[in-house]
């Protein structure tokens, strides 16, 4: 056997204790073997994260991209260091199981550990489509035709859970029995094509355009069957049901918010203080790098003397992220980790806009209130906290302005070339919204 | 664990003048697959590998707080999960097909010369390399790493032996290296 097809087989588990001993002979006296072996290694560790990158997850989260979407065995490297046993999430492999076929997209975008190019082989998982239109194809048969924004799960051949968006189900009839989920309730098909809309409130309604469905709802044990051009929908603890299709979408009843914005206090520094190379009055920049000279960081204030705390359910940070064109973003690890700080002390309450990185607030001046992360690979959308630490952040002094700082946690990985500087909007963006409190308060 | 919380690690962590948990998780994240290659070396099966890489990212961790700069942390990690490695071997030399001592001190000295930057551009040539492939040869070149039994799987779908699939698979793993190989030299030219 030659030496190239002994370390196939040593790699591969399948060499004998003979082959092995043969093998370690030939590498004592050859180090251009022994190099060869080392590259194989190589080659054969990112076969190996390969095949893990494709297998999709069978642990379904409906959270946004996370760690356990990027490397598994990291999240078990961090877990055993807290002693938490997430190692489970990758200890045995199954067999991936097919439950859909990724059949057309029309301009669809997508977030999701699945493949998502048309023709793709699903397995069960999450999928989230971001704009556009995609059809789905369980293995039943079942065939979804899904508009974005929208969140659909694959859990089987025969059963599909729709958490957030609009889709037209239809069942051939060897997926007679066919289950649609949603957050409150479940439909079943009995050879049909009828549409499901699911709004952010949980609220879900459908139609059958044609053919008979019966909706279920499993709290109260209560179902309804619908025959062509009937309604119905399901809010929490009630089944409702029409004759003829749902009159056009109102907008859904929601809870009341009360938003406030920073009306323009908002500042960013950079390290080495050349304010003028780099900082833009509408972009809030963040970064952390390897030259430490164009490090940057922003903050802002929220005037809460208005908010009556007594009404206020919980509240949100929401940021919205905006492209700089500054850097590259592979300098980056694949998922970016944001800091949320509160500003406590009292020495940088009387900040300034434009300010030298060592006057204004810092993270060292405050309390870490939350972190977000965003992957590497995206460069708008909306971000932020929504935690009690928050809110019981603001509150602590509420006849002041409140100050947040965020900065970037996680730096640069090796290379060449300046790594992406992220930024948020400010309240002078042209397009995107600035720093925003959405203060959910309780319904009378 | 929501996003929203706090890190994982929790607020006791050992700190050093320049790092904090979070340039930990950053470096062990950029610097695992070329770890995970290097034990891969000295290892005979995946299942060790894992093992010790758990094992060195726990010590790495401790001991965190004596690195001096970020430049020194692969060359230092190499240094922990060789040790490991050949603990593991010595605690399980009878009934494992390992190499001999004096192999494994060269392979290990000689791999710890290999960077991170090799690891990455070989990433970088596989996947190429692999799309060159048609579909089912590259679900068979994946498959040893998915279950203990994804090639038998294949076998019986294929209505093929185990034992005619290993010996294709050996072939493409050829070819894949053929390719990778190719790739990496054209890259240095």
């Amino acid at each position: 056997m030659n030496s190239q097809q002994l370390i196939q087989r040593y790699l591969l588990g399948e060499a004998t204790k003979a082959d092995v001993e043969e093998l370690d002979r030939r590498l004592a006296s050859d180090p251009k073997l022994r190099t060869q072996l080392i590259r194989e290694a190589n080659t054969d560790a990112g076969l190996r994260e390969i095949a893990l990158e494709r297998r999709s997850d069978p642990v379904v989260t409906t959270g946004q991209s996370s760690w356990n979407a990027v490397r598994p065995w990291v999240l078990a490297a961090a877990a055993a260091i807290v002693g938490m046993m997430l190692s489970l999430l990758w200890s045995k492999e199954s067999s991936p199981n097919i439950v859909a076929t990724l059949v057309s997209g029309e301009d669809a975008a997508w977030e999701s550990s699945l493949p998502t190019s048309p023709g793709s082989k699903l397995t069960a998982g999450y999928l989230k489509l971001t704009s556009g239109i995609a059809t789905v194809r369980f293995e039943s048969g079942a065939e979804v035709l899904l508009e974005a924004p929208s969140n659909l799960v694959l859990v089987s051949p025969m059963r599909g859970k729709l958490l957030s968006g609009a889709a037209v189900i239809s069942v051939p009839e060897p997926a007679i029995g066919f289950v649609l989920e949603t957050p409150d309730g479940y439909v079943v098909d009995h050879g049909t094509q009828f549409a499901v809309s699911v709004g952010e409130a949980g609220k879900s309604d459908f139609e059958v355009i044609e053919g008979e469905i019966s909706v279920h709802l499993p709290l109260t044990g209560e179902e309804a069957r619908l025959n062509d051009k009937q309604s119905a929908s399901i809010w929490r603890d009630t089944l409702t049901t029409f004759d003829g299709l749902l009159p056009e979408h109102e907008l859904e009843e929601s809870p009341p918010v009360l938003r406030i914005v920073t009306n323009g206090r908002a500042g960013t520094v950079i390290r080495n203080n050349k304010r003028k190379k780099r900082i833009r009055p509408e972009l809030l920049m963040v970064k952390q790098g390897h030259s430490e000279g164009w490090d940057l960081r922003s903050f802002f204030s929220f005037d809460v003397s208005n908010v009556d705390f007594e009404t206020v359910d919980s509240v949100k940070l929401r940021l919205n992220l905006v492209p700089t064109g500054i850097g590259f973003a592979t300098r980056l690890p694949r998922i970016n980790r944001f800091g949320i700080y509160g500003l406590t002390n009292p020495e940088k309450h009387n900040w300034k806009i434009e300010s030298l990185w060592e006057e204004a607030p810092s993270p060292d001046d405050g309390e870490l209130i939350g972190t977000f992360e965003i992957p590497r690979s995206q460069q708008r959308g909306s971000v932020g906290i929504d935690n009690r630490k928050l809110l019981e952040f603001l509150q602590t002094d509420p006849s002041r302005p409140v100050t947040l700082i965020v900065a970037r946690e996680t730096g640069q990985i090796n290379g060449e070339g300046p790594g992406l500087v992220h930024a948020f909007a400010s309240d002078f963006h042209p397009e995107a919204a600035g720093p925003v409190l959405e203060f959910s308060l309780k319904s009378q | 664990m929501s996003e929203t919380e706090q890190s994982p690690l929790g607020p006791e962590v050992p700190k050093n003048d320049w790092a904090s948990e979070s340039d930990f998780m950053r470096l062990i994240i950029a610097h695992e697959p070329a770890l995970r290659a290097f034990a891969r070396t000295l290892l005979p099966h995946w299942n060790l590998v894992d093992e010790v890489i758990q094992e060195a990212s726990v010590t790495l961790w401790q001991k965190f707080d004596q690195l001096r700069s970020e430049d020194g942390f692969l060359p230092w990690a190499k240094v922990v999960v060789r040790y490991k490695c050949l603990s593991v071997i010595d605690s399980s030399r009878r009934d494992r097909h390992v190499f001999s001592d004096g192999v494994l001190e060269l392979l290990a000295d000689e791999a710890e010369a290999f960077d991170a930057e090799y690891q990455a551009s070989t990433m970088t040539a596989l996947r190429d390399c692999l799309a060159k492939f048609s579909l089912p040869h590259q679900e068979l070149l994946l498959a040893p790493y998915l279950s203990d039994g994804g090639i038998k799987t294949l076998a019986l779908q294929a209505g093929k032996s185990p034992n005619s699939l290993y010996k294709l698979l050996g072939r493409l793993r050829e070819k894949l290296a053929t390719c990778v190989e190719s790739h990496l030299t054209h890259e240095v030219q």
